[in-house]
């Protein structure tokens, strides 16, 4: 299998008549967009944003993010087996893909399907400010919020989720076939007899919950072990869904998986890379955890691997059959390397009370003693210890559409692989210490107003600080109103791109003295 | 000028060896023993202003009253910093210099102490800042230089890891950078372990602390058994808003007639796994069904009328570690002999 | 205390001395795929084997298995 991957890199967005890519510049028609997604019957509304690295803007009821890409040549469509493309094996001839660019689906969970499914939980993305530790605050994005019919089921409301984001994605990459890419690189596993064998173990969840989850192919459930070659996973073999998506699952992390990205170059010169192999987790017994850790070694071995790499994508439960699954290759006397973030992600203290307490909860719920080489992509804590010192809302000009800092941000390493978790939970500790904020825990929006997008209600006796009109969004009526200038057309459809969020406030060591706000 | 506090046993302040392991506390004004040397070591910027003494022996078989004395010392003294030993591999000297460690530490007074590696006094607690040493007093000069150096860090506020600054793991996690991403950095490790060079992990597997185990139920047919669970099964509703992850509380519910659990009256809301069956079925999570036949049957005295529920999913170890404590507590006043913990 | 668990090396790792193999995560005392009554007997089944390893002595982790069935296994 050859791949050839034809990037271009996106640094504007732009919306225009006619879709294309010239120089940087992504040039959106959103009118086709929106005609594409609404045939759907069981689309209500769309309301399309941009945003950018370093907005002031807060992204929430976030689905999935995808990145647009097309093939070229070769068989198959990007993303196989989901949104009505054809299951074809993908990983073989030519295919464009944008970078730093992606459509970010939102749309807000339905109230009974928020109840039946705890996997479909809030997540939020802050471009800017204390809240932005993961690599999705560094990324360009159509925004796309979808409002569905309100009596879907879980798996048709997934499915028309899925499909109105791949379609944005593919009509957006459709206008990449004709552009020339300015970076192009090639993928092909050529045999290295002479170099040490190394299997890349990529260990999914799949869904206790039927009909959802990550699929390979589209293929959801649970199942044995399976080989894939990692031109299918460049490809898109590998997706996920509405329900799962975003943060730790989200399509776009599977096809930048900076493994495949690090394993690719040193294939050929320190090691031989034989192929991805693909155990689902989850399972709900511990005689179906030892059989896939079983299968897992027994394909290693059987594909004469002398090394493993073993990935996974978090979880509770699943620790336990990743675990066996290391100890059977270990056993097996496969060499075996482990990449994990820790157990308590939920460590976002970003206070100088973190340099002196730190974590003490165990790194890892369960182990085995074959695991002694693991490397850590850390929690979700940010590595400085604490938001600058002052004032964090940055300074404004007046008139100024933007603040001064806005634009493109240099890329930095960010970690990958740790961004499982964004949802409210993690940004619960940022909350200031004090009164509660007022729990008005009717309806799915309702968590995410009670915990950022209300105005803090002070203590009996406090005065409230007055708010300058258009500073913020104020909530009125159960909807929230975002100053006017943000795009997009149906205004049914409630909003998922909050402009000048309310700050994340860090907490502080002492509660605040009677008067005083920060 | 830092104000310095010592604590040193009976041997090392000059009193007496075994025989005078009884010593009481006394305190003594100024340093004594190796204090004089930590008074040399800090000259200028601090002097040892009082010394703790207390016999070994008596501190761990009084551990109430040596305690209080500790704290009292710490009150009326107020040193700006503490510095206990160093006990080498003595292993009754090395857990009261933790103790005093961790009362200093819980007056916020930053606190350091001399332990061999495999001191058992670094079990009494974990998260003592102790500089290795050797396991005998021939080590005293380098233990004590080492001890000083790390209380000026702690005090500078300018510790860093263990690894780098050379004191005993604390067991404490702290986010960091490095210098390339994990990818990279596990396929150099895959590469060098497959070419048998050195590496080093970045996470050490932890043990477990052991739990001794509770001795048998001696007369099952007059015991009284509890249920607990980590599965979530509440009342439907969720009258007690459960949290469906991350939790931190546990909920009692009242069983006293209930002869079931039905599907009407209770659900279940643990966020980690499909939890639809156990709605539609509580005996899933909780057998209350089989335990009430049973207990009807005489197989056991009786059932105590408490469920005590949480949720188990995300749960931070330190809440575990409380609510098996509290529930612990609850159980005993009601004179449970047994209970049946049903984790999922 | 005896814990009744789907993944016995989960709990005796954590320090569960006595442990019983529960059938799985999402219904550990029990099978909603068998009958009512053959679910009430396998959940029975399991109660009795908790209250055996309630009265056994043990050391460390143990695990109980529960038996396969038969009446009189009390």
């Amino acid at each position: 299998m050859n791949l050839e991957l034809g990037t271009f890199p996106v640094e504007t967005v732009a919306f225009g008549a006619t879709p294309g890519w010239h120089q940087g510049t992504l040039s959106i028609d959103p009118d086709r967009i929106r005609s594409r997604v609404l045939e759907d019957p069981r689309i209500r509304g769309i309301r399309i944003d941009r945003v950018a690295p370093g907005e002031r803007t807060r992204i929430i009821h976030v689905r999935d993010i995808i990145e647009p890409r097309v093939k070229v040549s070769g068989r198959g469509h990007v993303y196989p087996g989901i949104a009505g493309h054809p299951p074809d094996t993908v990983g073989d001839g030519v295919t464009y893909r944008t970078a730093g660019f992606a459509v970010l689906l939102c749309s807000e969970v339905l109230p009974h399907i928020r109840r039946a499914v705890s996997a479909a939980t809030d997540s939020l993305i802050d471009m800017a400010g204390p809240g932005a530790v993961t690599v999705y605050s560094t990324l360009r994005y159509l925004a796309v919020t979808i409002e569905t019919d309100p009596g879907l089921e879980l798996t048709e409301w997934n499915e028309a989720l899925r499909t109105a984001g791949h379609h944005v994605a593919d009509e957006v990459a459709a206008c990449l076939r004709g552009a020339t890419p300015p970076e192009r690189q090639a993928f092909a596993l050529t045999p290295a007899p002479a170099l040490p064998r190394v299997v890349h173990v990529h260990a999914l969840n799949a869904s206790m919950v039927p009909g959802i989850g990550t699929g390979i192919y589209g293929f959801t459930p649970h199942a044995l072990p399976m080989l894939l070659h990692p031109n299918e996973i460049l490809d898109g073999a590998i997706a996920g869904d509405a329900v799962v998506g975003y943060p730790g699952k989200c399509t776009w992390l599977h096809v930048n998986n900076p493994v495949l990205l690090s394993l690719y170059p040193r294939h050929g010169q320190e090691l031989s890379w034989v192929g991805s192999i693909i155990a689902r987790t989850r399972w709900g017994s511990l005689a179906e955890k030892q059989l896939s850790a079983y299968q897992t070694a027994k394909l290693a071995w059987m594909l004469e691997a002398q090394g493993a790499l073993v990935t996974w994508n978090h979880g509770g439960n699943d620790l336990v059959e990743v675990m066996l699954t290391i100890q059977e290759l270990e056993r097996a006397g496969i060499r075996t390397v482990f990449l994990t973030i820790e157990s308590d992600i939920k460590v976002v203290r970003l206070t100088p009370e973190l340099a002196d307490t730190g974590s003490d909860e165990p790194p890892l719920l369960f182990s085995v003693p074959e695991a002694d080489a693991i490397v850590s992509t850390g929690t979700l804590a940010a590595a400085r210890h604490g938001p600058r010192r002052g004032r964090d809302r940055p300074r404004v000009r007046p008139g100024a559409a933007r603040h001064p800092d806005a634009g493109p941000r240099p890329p930095r390493p960010r970690e990958v692989v740790r961004c499982v978790f964004t949802n409210l939970w993690a940004f619960r500790q940022l909350r200031p210490r004090g009164p509660e904020l007022p729990r008005v825990l009717k309806g799915p929006r309702a968590h995410a107003r009670s915990l950022f997008l209300l105005p803090v209600t002070p203590p009996a006796g406090r005065p409230r600080r007055p708010v300058r009109a258009g500073a913020r969004p104020r909530a009125r009526g159960g909807r929230l109103q975002a100053p006017s200038g943000s795009r997009g057309g149906d205004a049914g459809v409630p909003r998922s791109v909050l402009q000048a969020p309310p700050i994340i406030r860090r907490r502080r060591r002492l509660p605040p003295a009677p008067g005083s706000d920060r | 000028m830092l104000r310095i506090g010592h604590y040193l046993n009976q041997f090392f302040a000059g009193i007496g060896a075994e025989a005078h392991a009884n010593y009481p506390p006394e305190v003594r004004e100024g340093p004594l023993g190796p204090g004089r040397a930590v008074d040399g070591l800090v000259k200028g910027n601090g002097r040892v202003v009082s010394t703790l003494i207390c016999g070994d022996n008596f501190f761990n078989e009084h551990p109430d009253d040596a305690r209080r004395a500790v704290q009292d010392w710490l009150t009326t003294v107020r040193p700006d910093l503490v510095l206990a030993g160093p006990a080498f591999a003595a292993g009754r000297y090395g857990s009261a210099c933790a103790e005093v460690c961790r009362l200093a530490e819980a007056a916020h007074i930053p606190a350091v102490t001399g332990l061999h590696p495999e001191n058992p006094g670094l079990l009494v607690y974990k998260r003592t800042y102790a500089v290795p040493t050797g396991n005998s007093a021939a080590g005293m000069g380098p233990a004590l230089a080492a001890m000083v150096a790390l209380a000026k860090k702690r005090v500078a506020g300018t510790l860093g890891p263990a690894a780098q600054d050379g004191y005993l793991p604390r067991g404490i996690r702290r986010p960091g950078a490095r210098e390339t991403t994990g990818a990279d950095r596990a396929v150099a490790m895959l590469a060098a372990k497959l070419a048998g060079r050195p590496f080093q992990t970045e996470i050490p597997v932890d043990k477990y602390d052991a739990v001794p185990p509770a001795p048998p139920v001696a007369d099952m047919r007059h015991a009284t058994l509890a249920l607990v669970t980590t599965g979530g099964i509440v009342p439907k509703g969720n009258p007690d808003r459960i949290k469906r992850c991350s939790e931190n509380r546990w909920c009692e519910y009242d069983l006293t007639g209930l002869d079931a659990l039905s599907s009407d009256a209770y659900e279940c809301v643990h966020g980690g796994f499909f939890n639809l069956p156990a709605c539609q079925n509580p005996h899933l999570v909780v057998p209350l069904d089989a335990m009430r036949r049973l207990e009807r049957e005489g197989a056991f005295g009786q059932l105590c009328n408490v469920l005590c529920s949480t949720v188990g999913n995300d749960q931070r170890l330190a809440d575990c570690q409380r609510h098996g404590q509290e529930i612990g507590r609850l159980l005993r006043r009601r004179e449970v002999a047994g209970a049946l913990l049903v984790a999922t | 205390m005896v814990v009744v668990s789907a993944l016995p090396p989960l709990a005796m790792q954590a320090g569960a001395n006595r442990v019983v193999q529960g059938v799985k995560i999402e219904h550990v005392c029990g099978d909603p795929a068998l009958s009512p009554s053959a679910d009430q007997a396998l959940r029975r089944r399991l109660v009795v084997a908790a209250l055996r390893a309630l009265e056994t002595p043990v050391v460390e982790p143990r695990l109980f298995r529960v038996s396969d069935g038969g009446e009189g296994d009390a």
